[in-house]
């Protein structure tokens, strides 16, 4: 009886989709204890059965180089594994294999998916199934789990476990294998070639190599790697997913949440008035609360389409092209073409994008991307950026925001080259990557991935910002000595505002209801511009009031310098949350949000000073 | 010696022999880069580097610097 099963395979080799198809909705997605490695667990519950399952990182095979591949090891070999699905992609048999063999090699109980069936069939390959499952000793189930063919035949496999034998030729393989492993003074070099060997003797008596192999995916990157125009192709896809995401569903569904919000705050005045509650409350639940949160979520909707893009890209193999093309860019910076997403998604919400940096190949590469990412200014931020840029910039917002993304990837460029020369240094990043063939992308799996993506933000406007938020209200709203104030500037928060203000006179905005807006952007970076408004008496955030008095208390100098460090200081709590479970490490953490920190300190004062010579 | 960083877009060569350091050298003969093994240059990235091979049947890409250490026949 298979009580708990493990998946395996491959990157690219469709155990997403398999395990998705498995365990539906009943899946986890975590991390492995102290590593930056992605864990997802879940219960098959179809018919009869009742499995757990584990699904580990794709790896193309164990052995001690990666993280990944020391945690697959380990888990397969300690736990109490009843049984090893192992994913074969059999476009790629012979590498599959090599990770097949392997796994038969621990001696726990594995049964073999033989995926993408539909593929190799069109291309006119033959896999004698029977024979290979005679050869090995292993049961194989041959499947497409894009087309949804075999499934059946896997959730019977496992529940009607069968036996076969291992052939003669198998069984003199593995003991030779086991000679070599026990003489220690094999290397691993001369496993893989004997393992390949053998594989080369596999396919030559089980498998008819088609000769109708498509090129589509050859023509297809010839467009979309050209020499010329891979990487003008390549911004004109970044441009329209930021279009679409931000401009086309941003201004849509924002006026949209704001009616709703508005809708809910009365609502919930009225209500409590009538059942009574105290003037305190009241405020509590509908500014602290509801404000805070609500600011939050009315970005949900631009969020989710730019996940909704990134999974596409991801899930059709173009993301994989995109690293191979901006590599040599990441390079310069110590750093290796696969960063990109973490940023990319980042570009929406840190916590997410934090969390991406989960994919990369070495420790260093993921310390490092970790704390660089969140240059990469925030959706959050944004708010921030147009209530300044229309204030001083009217008819250039959209140089200005440009401009701050700039000051993101200068920052990135010149943080990374330090930690190359300076803490880094003599390390060789080694960049390694398969570019698979160009699938359509499965709408589910998609779906998934952006629901995942979006619950990391969510779960951080429903916990943190929640908490925040009444914290916030907390300290705005009474005095020192504990008595409650309608007058913001004798709160608690208003002394500790004008006590941190003076640290950014030379910043120019060292006026404390700035202060306190940037200290509230620490709950979440959508809280800066709804704080100022508060701060400012001003009801209403969006309206013309709040540019008076940003005019009032601003110059344009300042404007650029306040925007530069929000947009490099330290990101919200739910990132450095992130990061913190990410890096592992108090002192880590402790030590990026110094360096982000003073970074933003020395670039907004270098802004400002820069500017007044031209403003 | 002629290695794979000698080969243009479209060539072919065999694998002799691959002169990189312990762990990158496992993981490329892990992922099928063998002795006697044909391997074709794909393409060069727009900006000119990492190149793509194809090997074993799927595609693969690595920086020239690590081209310039898989010796072929």
């Amino acid at each position: 009886m298979v009580k708990n099963a493990v998946l395996t395979g491959n990157p690219n080799c469709g155990k997403t989709t398999i395990f998705n198809a498995l365990t539906g909705s009943n899946q986890y997605v975590g991390n492995w204890p102290g590593v930056t490695v992605e864990k997802k667990t879940g219960k098959i519950k179809k018919k009869q059965i009742d499995i757990d399952i584990t699904d580990l990182p794709g790896i193309y095979s164990i052995s001690p180089y990666s993280m990944e591949e020391v945690i697959a090891e380990a888990y397969i070999r300690e736990s109490e594994t009843d049984l090893v699905i192992n994913v074969v992609d059999t476009t790629a048999i012979e590498r599959s294999l090599f990770l097949t063999l392997q796994l038969i090699e621990t001696g726990k109980p594995l049964i073999a998916v033989f995926n993408m069936m539909d593929v190799i069939e069109k291309e006119g390959t033959i896999i004698d199934v029977e024979g290979l499952q005679n050869e090995l000793g292993i049961q194989i189930i041959p499947l497409s789990a894009r087309k949804n063919k075999g499934m059946d035949e896997l959730l019977d496999a496992l529940v009607n476990e069968k036996g076969f034998e291992r052939s003669q030729s198998f069984q003199d393989y593995l003991q030779t294998i086991n000679d070599k492993k026990s003489s220690q003074l094999v290397e691993d070099d001369e496993m893989a070639q004997f393992r390949y060997g053998y594989i080369k003797q596999l396919v030559s008596r089980y498998v008819i190599l088609g000769e109708m192999r498509s090129d589509a995916s050859k023509r297809i990157d010839k467009v979309l790697t050209h020499q010329h125009f891979g990487i003008p192709l390549f911004l004109f896809v970044m441009w329209i997913i930021y279009y679409v995401a931000i401009n086309l569903v941003g201004g849509v569904s924002e006026e949209l949440f704001e009616t709703v919000l508005g809708a809910i705050s009365s609502l919930t005045t009225s209500g409590l008035q009538q059942v009574g509650a105290n003037e305190t409350i009241i405020s509590l639940v509908v500014d602290g609360v509801i404000s805070g949160v609500g600011a939050v979520l009315l970005f949900l909707p631009q969020i989710m389409v730019l996940f909704f893009f990134i999974s596409i890209l991801e899930d059709s193999g173009y993301m994989a092209r995109v690293s191979f093309i901006l590599d040599k860019v990441f390079r310069k910076i110590g750093l290796t073409g696969k960063s990109f997403i973490p940023m990319f998604v980042g570009s929406g919400c840190s916590v997410p994008g934090i969390m991406a940096a989960r994919t990369l190949d070495s420790e260093k590469e993921r310390k490092m991307t970790i704390v660089l990412t969140p240059f990469i200014s925030c959706g959050a931020k944004m708010p921030i950026y147009i209530m300044f840029a229309a204030a001083f910039f009217p008819g250039n917002t959209h140089w200005i925001i440009f401009s701050m993304y700039g000051i993101g990837f200068f920052a990135i460029v010149v943080s990374g080259l330090l930690m190359k020369h300076f803490v880094f240094k003599g390390h060789r990043e080694v960049f390694l990557l398969e570019l698979p063939d160009y699938r359509t992308p499965v709408i589910k799996n998609v779906l998934r991935q952006v629901f995942n993506r979006s619950k990391a933000f969510i779960t951080k406007a429903g916990t943190i910002i929640f908490a925040g938020s009444v914290l916030i209200w907390f300290l705005q709203s009474f005095t020192p000595t504990f008595q409650l104030t309608e007058n913001p500037g004798e709160s608690m928060l208003g002394y500790l505002g004008a006590f941190i203000s003076p640290i950014f006179r030379p910043l120019g905005f060292s006026d404390w209801k700035t202060s306190v807006a940037f200290l509230t952007g620490f709950v979440a970076k959508e809280m800066v511009v709804a704080t100022l408004a508060v701060l400012n008496d001003i009801s209403e955030s969006g309206g013309f009031a709040l540019l008076t008095s940003i005019r009032e208390g601003f110059t344009a100098s300042s404007a650029l310098s306040f925007m530069t460090f929000i947009a490099l200081a330290s990101p919200c709590i739910g990132a450095l949350g992130a990061a913190k479970r990410e890096l592992n490490s108090w002192k880590w953490t402790g030590i990026a949000i110094l360096y982000q920190t003073g970074f933003a300190y020395i670039a907004a004062f270098l802004v400002y000073n820069m500017s007044k010579l031209f403003i | 010696m002629s290695k794979l960083s000698d080969l243009k877009p479209g060539e072919t060569g065999v694998i002799k022999t691959i002169q990189l350091e312990g762990a990158v050298r496992a993981r490329m003969m892990q992922l099928g880069l063998t002795e006697g093994e044909a391997i074709t240059v794909e393409k060069f990235a727009p900006l000119g580097d990492p190149i793509e091979v194809s090997v074993r049947g799927y595609s693969l890409c690595f920086r020239k610097s690590e081209a310039d250490k898989i010796i072929l026949m």
